[in-house]
């Protein structure tokens, strides 16, 4: 009996191997059929067909319409073949790195903001300035802050594909109820300080102001710019100790007055927006990125509260505005493709096309060429245009992006969230707390460097 | 009389030891095949990888350059995560492995027999393992736990205000150590399976000298399930130092709050694939080599004093 | 004597009827979390939805870009069924070659074995990637099933020494008198007797496979090869949107095959084997 099922169980496995063998054994030749006829368009001496790996993270709509917007390529250029490998955002950068440890990462890479110095320090990414030269990849129409935020050590690695702007996010629900005017774009720390108290005041226990987000560095990132520094100069922390107590303290009053999350409420939320206060019904007030307002109002647990957004609080007297455009995502190069004309053609499509740009639409943010933009216009929904209005007004106020961030960064990013905790949980005091975390980033940064 | 039927089959296998000592190499060979090419061809090469990463500062992204005893020395005298998640990972183990064995133990011996629809307890039993490392269930650990979550809601029914057992940085590795108890389906099983081991004419021989059931547990099945109990002592201690799911699903990754939940393993990654420093990763990995092998060992010298084989061996 | 036996047997039942349902509590969860909409999963309390969301299933059934969620299950399946045949063979040979034979090194060989088990994996995947790169393997099943056939799951195979290691070694003296040699000794008699090990490795190997995220997603690329915690990967990105609720109805679909595997397996614990007799 048991000899039966052992022979049975051996021939099928055996099949399966040796199918899943020769499965891949005629993938491992692309164009298997060479004498394609079409020369014509690449500049590649040979006719076969140029095959180009593409990976990207995101959701549902983000794949459809990305799939699209590639096929449409595909259509124009019929001597390109591009293979698509998406994935959603969890492991996406462990997967990433690990292939391009294996010199098999895709030719085409989504990339962040977070990481764009790490693959770049490391040439992991191809130099994309021969195709802007070479008129390939056209950026004369992109905003140069992005231009400048695609750019490590003077060379140009990542194209923005779409502009964000931090913004505090609100319910115009209980903004109304309470009898709250709408901030306007002049307001400072304190103003958004007494509002959260306000709101906490009336609503009374079971529901903050705001969520607390004194351990997101990007955040503290602007009010350091306010102050007419850097978060980082020079491969070192540009923060001085009174950016950051200043920071703390203002968090740390909310706190007392319990206008902002408990610490341990604080620790439950993640950056999936469902776990957010506002979206659970728990807070009126949070921080976010503008191209997330839409997923963020999607995820609201009270879908008639209308969300809106303004301009991050000014600080009184501020040097300079701390706000600046942000690139959302990058599409990058992987430095060892086969066929980087190629691949700056694709980027070149991705965000300079007309027809590729109104199918991609704002779901990545708000389209990095200008031109590209004003057609838009006249076509967006009501939260598009919100979003499109808001990008407009930061826009209009900002200052300039600061250089990409240092390699390190992620380590230091989760320092200073563990630095925000020990302040939330009253673990040993401020000033010493702020004076260790000092130490230790300029110690990872310098390693790094 | 329990005592005797023990030691006859051994004193005779020893002697059948003797008999067949000519050693087998060829066929040994034969049999071990596979695994001698899975471990030259698969394992070997990335091991010694790693154990040379240990000794460079390779990123993953650039290729490695050599830095000597450096990422060992860092470790030990200028890293204080490293500390902590040794810290998390002891207290950790020391907590959920005891725990985990005894209730699995004592939930297979009360499923082994006797009761009906025994097989439908089973897989509810294994429910809780079913899910694994799965997304859901950090959310049902908060669901569960959490501040306004369904335990303290029952606590507060009898008055009791109790904190965020998952969010608090005092509880939340403990939260973890509970989700690694109520997940003990794995250890279970292999108890159960160890349980249909026994011949059921010792339990007849010992009914008829009119031994109880506490003592036949004492005298049968305690010294016959030995190996079992062993295999899954050691495994118990090898996972859980190596534990990191568990953790990384509920603090979503971060160890957090305030560090309570960096596991050994969870920074180590974070060291490896956040960080870029895949070289100092493979350092922290062989030290935690070290740590559980040296457990490890004292656990395979002390089963020579209480574990018994009924192939005579020791 | 009845009466207090009955009243154990009554307790022991009370015991076991409320354990079962704190383990019960997570799937019930599931599958009424399976139903709600998707912007309340996160803030309702109760199991039962207020609101029944059908369209979860649909969602979710229907895939992505034209790969059904059927592809993911039946490509785990596959990943899955291989990995069981081949860790079954593989490791139940190693592990006679260890519990009964003696050979030269083989105590250097057996803390070799251990040794593999303790190293983590986080730092050999990577040298691991490297190789099945060389080999072309990447983005194909082969790396998740190959290893397999070849052992190296040491897990396993200790599993199975210490279950041998409990079968009398008379059995093995009287075959040989009776002219059987080594293999068939470990294919007629002890295999036949470690079937309680065998099943364990089987259940074990099904579930952690079916579980397994992170190997899967650095050799998958394709999204036709995807398995099923990748496909369910696939509703949520954490940086902008999810779609829990098709999340959660393919979750619950996918413990299905899981359910199967187990009450087909445990079976072979309630009937057990007829070990009686075999002592001497």
């Amino acid at each position: 009996m048991i000899k039966n099922k052992f022979g049975i169980v051996m021939v099928l496995s055996l099949s399966l191997i040796f199918g899943g063998c020769s499965a891949q054994g005629s993938k491992e030749q692309p164009g298997a059929g060479a004498s394609t006829d079409n020369g014509s368009g690449s500049s590649d001496s040979n006719s076969q067909k140029v095959e180009l790996r593409i990976t990207w993270w995101g959701s549902q709509t983000r794949h459809d319409l990305t799939i699209k917007a590639l096929e449409l390529f595909q259509q124009k250029h019929p001597d390109i073949v591009i293979k698509p490998e998406y994935s959603g955002w969890d492991g996406y950068f462990d997967k990433l790195s690990t292939q391009v440890a294996g010199a098999n990462a895709p030719d085409l890479i989504q990339m962040d903001y977070a990481f764009l110095t790490d693959y770049a320090n490391r040439d992991a990414l191809l130099d994309l300035d021969t195709y802007t030269q070479s008129g390939d990849l056209k950026i004369d129409k992109h905003d140069p802050s992005m231009i400048t935020a695609g750019t490590v050590n003077d060379k140009l690695y990542a194209i923005t594909l779409g502009v964000n702007a931090p913004g505090v996010v609100y319910s115009s629900k209980v903004f109304k109820e309470l009898n709250i005017a709408d901030p306007d774009t002049s307001w400072t720390w304190e103003d958004f300080a007494k509002i959260a108290q306000q709101i906490k005041d009336a609503k009374g226990d079971g529901y903050v102001g705001a969520a607390d987000n004194s351990g997101t560095f990007n955040i503290f990132q602007i009010m350091v710019r306010q102050s007419g520094r850097a978060l980082f100069e020079d491969g070192q922390l540009g923060a001085t100790k009174e950016d950051f107590s200043n920071w703390f303290q203002l968090w740390n009053d909310l706190r007392a007055g319990g206008a902002i999350t408990s610490p341990e409420a604080t620790a439950t939320m993640t950056t999936a927006l469902e776990t957010r206060p506002l979206a659970l019904g728990t807070g009126a007030m949070d921080f976010t990125w503008s191209n997330q307002l839409i997923a963020f109002q999607k995820a609201m647990k009270d879908s008639d509260d209308l969300l809106k957004i303004q301009v991050l609080p000014h600080l009184k007297g501020e040097v300079k505005s701390g706000e600046y455009l942000k690139p959302g995502q990058f599409m990058s190069g992987y430095s060892k493709t086969q066929h980087p004309k190629e691949v700056a053609m694709v980027i070149d499509f991705l965000v300079n096309d007309p027809e590729a740009t109104a199918i991609l639409g704002s779901e990545r943010g708000v389209p990095v060429n200008s031109d590209i933009r004003a057609q838009m216009a006249s076509t967006l929904s009501e939260t598009d245009q919100m979003i499109f209005n808001f990008v407009d007004t930061v826009a209009k106020d900002k200052s300039d992006i600061d250089p990409p961030y240092p390699q390190g960064f992620s380590e230091v990013d989760k320092n200073f969230r563990t630095l925000s905790e020990q302040i939330a949980f009253g673990q040993g005091e401020l000033s010493g707390n702020i004076d260790e975390f000092m130490t230790s980033s300029n110690s990872v940064l310098s390693k790094a460097k | 009389m329990t005592a005797s039927s023990m030691t006859k089959p051994q004193k005779r296998s020893k002697r059948a030891k003797k008999s067949a000592a000519s050693p087998n190499n060829r066929a040994a060979l034969f049999f071990l095949a596979p695994w001698l090419i899975g471990l030259i061809c698969l394992t070997l090469g990335p091991v010694l990888a790693s154990l040379y990463f240990s000794l460079t500062d390779y990123s993953i992204l650039a290729s490695p350059n050599w830095v000597g005893l450096s990422n060992y020395t860092e470790m030990l005298t200028a890293d204080k995560l490293f500390g902590t998640s040794l810290k998390v990972t002891f207290t950790y183990v020391f907590a959920s492995v005891p725990l985990k064995l005894i209730f699995a133990l004592g939930v297979a011996l009360l499923l082994n027999k006797g009761i009906k629809g025994l097989g439908i307890y089973r897989t509810i039993y294994y429910i809780p393992s079913l899910l694994g490392g799965s997304i859901a269930i950090s959310m049902l650990w908060r669901k569960m736990l959490g501040g306004d979550g369904l335990v303290n809601q029952v606590l507060l029914k009898v008055g009791i205000h109790a904190p965020d057992w998952v969010a608090n940085p005092k509880y939340a590795l403990y939260s973890i150590v509970l989700l690694s108890v109520w997940q003990f389906g794995s250890s279970m099983i292999i108890f159960l399976s160890g349980l249909k081991q026994i011949p059921s004419d010792y339990y007849e021989a010992s009914s008829v000298d009119g031994a109880g059931k506490i003592r036949q547990f004492w005298s049968i099945t305690l010294p016959i399930l030995t190996p079992v109990i062993f295999f899954n002592l050691v495994m118990q201690i090898i996972t859980s130092f190596q534990s990191f799911t568990q953790a990384f699903v509920i603090s979503n990754g971060s160890g957090g709050p305030l560090n309570s939940t960096l596991m050994y393993s969870l920074y180590l990654y974070k060291k490896g694939f956040a960080f870029f420093q895949m070289g100092y990763a493979s350092a922290m990995a062989w030290v935690l080599l070290l740590i559980i092998g040296c457990f490890t060992f004292i656990i395979f010298r002390s089963s020579r004093g209480w574990v018994h084989y009924e192939d005579g061996g020791k | 004597m009845a009466e207090t036996l009955r009243k154990t047997v009554w307790l022991k039942h009370l015991a076991i009827m409320l354990i079962a349902f704190v383990m019960l509590y997570p799937v019930l969860w599931m599958v009424g979390s399976s139903f709600k909409p998707n912007n309340v999963i996160f803030t309702e309390i109760g199991i039962w939805p207020q609101q029944w969301e059908w369209s979860n299933y649909l969602a979710g059934w229907s895939g992505i870009q034209g790969n059904p969620f059927s592809r993911f299950l039946s490509n785990s399946m596959i990943v899955s069924i291989g990995a069981v045949l081949g860790n079954v063979l593989s490791c139940s040979m190693a592990a006679y070659a260890f519990a009964r034979l003696s050979f030269r090194f083989k105590a250097a060989a057996f803390g070799l074995m251990l040794l593999t088990i303790m190293l983590p994996h986080h730092v050999t995947l990577i040298p691991q990637y490297i190789l099945f790169n060389q080999l072309g393997w990447v983005n194909s099943f082969l790396p998740l099933i190959a290893p397999k056939w070849l052992a190296t799951d040491g897990f396993f195979i200790f599993l199975t020494v210490q279950f041998i290691r409990g079968l009398p070694k008379e059995l093995d003296e009287a075959a040989t008198i009776d002219g059987c040699g080594l293999i068939q000794i470990y294919w007629r008699i002890v295999l036949p007797l470690a079937v309680p090990a065998l099943i364990t490795t089987t259940i074990f190997t099904f579930l952690w496979t079916w579980d397994d995220f992170f190997s899967q997603l650095i050799y998958l690329s394709d999204v036709t090869k995807f398995t099923v915690p990748l496909g369910l990967r696939l509703f949520l990105d954490s940086s902008s949107q999810s779609d829990w609720g098709p999340m959660f109805a393919m979750s619950v679909l996918s413990l299905l095959p899981c359910f199967i595997i187990f009450i087909l397996c445990q079976k072979y614990f309630v009937e057990g084997i007829a070990t009686s007799g075999i002592k001497g």
